[in-house]
């Protein structure tokens, strides 16, 4: 089954699911570098022409703030910031070690100074054919150093699940099975209502009943599942 | 369409993913997709390059872009197929292939071309859903909604760049190849693309037959994940798959469970009785500790409500366990006794306040009114100077490194005694060796030796301005003399007198091994000769 995720397993038995970020989110950000080096450069380059130094100063600042924008910019703002530079940041990805933990000095330094090896031919020819290649999106500096590039875990947003009853489940169901339930009953007002309806027909050998009928004995479920009190719910003492 | 054979995980994801999700899927497919692609794609290039005019050879690529959209047909195809498991072969692509133009080919090889950039989302609406006139409309303002098309358009004047980039660097790569290995030159080949009648002119087919031919079949499989994404949100295909499984598990249950099902719940209740009175046996939990905890009133329990019991033996067991529940073991209700910090924080303060009352009342407008301020700043100022001055006057040999005055050389002040002997000028007798030699005759061997040893470091030091440090021992005062005589600031013989001397000092002061008379006379002579006999 295809999920586009990595599953790793800590020692502990968890699972954490990653997401790796493809070709166009990595591109998009790191246009957004460019672009933010680029301005940052313009202004350090106008001010180091304002006190008037000699050309020589001026040509080895000059020099100097290049190098620091081409190398250290990647490298300070991924260990920095954990694992994201502003670009990145702004598009919602994220560099972490494969194991998931986040990166390192070791793991920053690698996989941006493998970026000239990436760049080959030109503009990126290389990194790019086998970010396509790799079924983990990784450029070859991401191979290098071990790192991948994932999607920043969003904030899931809690929706409101329509009022019901809560009511037993008729028999035990399986966790991913109650998760279907409970993820059918928030996303129903989504769907176009013929297709509720067909939904809940197919839940019948769980409800019993058919049509709206089965359908509001689902959301009585859902309640149940996740222990939400029937009508407005009244504060909950405190402990 | 048989949701139970979808090869994907159908659960709704953001667009960027779904569109990831698409090279997941092609690179399971991608002999396939890629070998269809290459049989349409290189034949039609080849075609074009050969029937294009010389003059038009630069921009005969447009046409093969202008055709692509025909050509993500098949991609499409092949894989939506693969989505339900069913696995198509290369033959059976090509030859559906031209079936699959039937619809709308007219409209994405006209006016849709050059604007619609996210077409591949749409593509599917055609070649697999069948859909035209009007229904198509309405189909694809469904799909495009909640910002789908938005993301499908993006991605698209991305992939366009990637092509753009892989042209690029293909002509770099052979540029670097091409170019004399003295002066390697990645932009050679783009000098003369577009002069007349050179062979750089086929370079954009040629290029773009290679960029598009690997990020095309990416860009038709990325939009279609996309669409099988917003596909499975609007009917909630991950909830379909979930509640037909569960009707197939619950209907291979029912049949068999029944007997089975019954002597389970009894071996399960009995277990359950022998673990309870095992626990009332053995109660795990003191009396005594217990006593105050047990007047605290306990959490009441909730339970949700249940449908009515189906027969009496349900009814019975459904009582058992909720007494089972209602015990000690199964209701987790634990009093916990400890000790907690009592907030102290106003007393505190008021504490504070009794402290800093005598300075308040210092300070207060109630005693004498001092301009405590004035006062104070003044003399906050005046110890800041002073701790500045002071600190530069205990780092004045730092900082006179640091400006590299040659203050420090005048300044040096030789020490007035090395290894216990007087060295200053003032303390010797005019003529040393006279009264070296005086000395020596009158039984004083060891005065003898030391006057003559410290005549010569005193020399040394106030003389020649060697630095002699008053912790030095012979052996430093010896290495000083010879980095003298390496740098020139003493003769040689000056330096071997020295040595000669130390060593004879030392044999005597230290191995009270005495030199002959004739030795000593002779460092004598030489020391009158180096130095001179009087100040």
């Amino acid at each position: 089954m295809l999920d586009g995720r990595l599953h790793l397993q800590t020692p502990e038995g968890i699972t954490l699911p990653l997401t790796p970020a493809g070709a166009p989110k990595r591109a998009l950000a790191w246009l957004l570098d460019f672009l933010f080096r680029l301005i940052f450069g313009f202004f350090m380059f106008f001010l180091i022409n304002l006190p008037g130094f000699s050309s020589g100063v001026e040509q080895g600042l000059t020099m100097l703030l290049l190098f620091l924008l081409l190398w250290a910019y990647p490298v300070l703002f991924e260990v920095y910031g954990s694992g994201m530079t502003p670009g990145k940041r702004i598009v919602g990805v994220q560099v972490v070690r494969d194991n998931g933990l986040p990166i390192g000095w070791r793991e920053g330094v690698l996989r941006n100074l493998l970026r000239a090896a990436d760049f080959l031919p030109m503009w990126y020819g290389l990194g790019l054919l086998t970010m396509l290649s790799n079924s983990d999106f990784r450029r070859l500096g991401d191979m290098l150093a071990g790192t991948l590039v994932v999607y920043r875990p969003q904030k899931q947003k809690s929706k409101r699940l329509q009022h019901g009853t809560p009511r037993e489940l008729p028999f035990p169901l399986k966790p991913e099975e109650q998760h279907a339930i409970l993820d059918f009953v928030e996303r129903a007002p989504m769907l176009p209502p013929a297709r509720q309806l067909e939904l809940a027909n197919l839940a019948q050998p769980l409800t019993g009943l058919a049509g709206e009928a089965s359908l509001r004995r689902l959301q009585d479920y859902a309640a149940g599942l996740t222990g939400a009190t029937p009508e407005p719910a009244p504060e909950k003492p405190a402990p | 369409m048989n949701l139970d054979q979808l090869q994907i995980d159908a659960r709704p994801r953001p667009h960027a993913q779904a569109i990831d999700l698409g090279s997941a899927l092609l690179r399971e497919h991608a002999r396939t997709v890629y070998l269809t692609w290459w049989a349409i794609w290189l034949p039609l290039g080849a075609l074009i390059a050969l029937l294009s005019p010389q003059s038009l050879l630069v921009w005969n690529w447009l046409l093969l872009w202008w055709l692509r959209p025909l050509i993500e047909r098949s991609t499409i195809f092949i894989l939506s197929r693969a989505v339900f498991g069913e696995q198509i072969s290369v033959k059976q692509a090509l030859r559906a292939w031209p079936s699959l133009l039937r619809l709308g080919w007219l409209r994405s090889l006209t006016w849709w071309r050059p604007i619609m950039v996210g077409r591949g989302l749409y593509q599917p609406v055609w070649v697999l859903e069948g859909a035209r006139g009007e229904l198509a409309n309405l189909r694809r303002r469904v799909l495009g909604a909640r910002g789908a098309y938005g993301s499908a358009a993006w991605f698209g004047v991305i992939c366009a760049h990637f092509e753009f980039i892989l042209q690029f660097a293909l002509i770099s790569l052979l540029g670097i190849f091409l170019s004399s290995a003295e002066q390697i030159n990645p932009f050679l080949l783009l000098q003369d693309e577009f002069a007349a009648g050179r062979w750089e002119n086929h370079l954009p087919l040629l290029t773009y037959l290679f960029s598009a031919g690997i990020i095309g079949p990416y860009y038709a499989a990325s939009c279609f994940t996309l669409y099988l994404n917003r596909r499975a949100e609007l009917e909630g295909w991950d909830i379909e798959i979930a509640l037909r499984k569960l009707a197939r598990r619950r209907s291979s249950q029912l049949a068999p469970a029944l007997g089975k099902s019954v002597s389970k719940t009894i071996s399960k209740t009995l277990g359950v009785l022998l673990a309870a009175m095992l626990a009332f046996a053995f109660p795990c939990t003191p009396a005594e500790a217990a006593a105050d905890c047990s007047k605290l009133a306990r959490p009441d329990q909730r339970t949700a409500s249940r449908s009515a019991s189906a027969n009496p033996e349900q009814a019975r067991l459904r009582q058992s366990i909720d007494q089972l529940a209602g015990s000690e073991e199964f209701s987790n209700w634990e009093c916990v006794e400890g000790w907690q910090p009592k907030p102290k924080k106003p007393e505190k303060e008021e504490k504070d306040d009794r402290d800093w009352e005598w300075l308040r009342k210092l300070l207060n407008a109630d005693g004498p009114k001092l301009p405590v301020a004035d006062i104070l700043k003044p003399v906050f100022i005046a110890l800041l100077i002073i701790l500045v001055a002071w600190l530069i006057y205990r780092n004045r040999k730092l900082l006179g490194g640091l400006l590299g005055s040659d203050k420090d050389e005048k300044g040096f002040v030789p020490a007035a005694e090395i290894c216990g002997l007087d060295i200053r000028p003032e303390s010797l007798p005019s003529d040393i060796p006279a009264s070296v030699l005086a000395l020596w005759h009158d039984g004083q061997h060891r005065a003898a030796l030391a006057l003559l040893y410290r005549a010569s470091v005193s020399r040394l030091a106030h003389r020649y301005a060697l630095e002699l440090a008053a912790g030095f021992t012979e052996g430093d005062c010896l290495e000083a003399a010879r980095t003298a005589v390496r740098n020139g600031q003493i003769s040689k013989e000056a330096g071997e007198h020295f040595t000669d001397l130390t060593r004879i000092w030392q044999a005597a002061a230290y191995a009270d091994r005495w030199p002959e008379i004739a030795t000593l006379q002779q460092l004598c002579q030489r020391w009158r000769q180096l130095h001179g006999g009087a100040q």
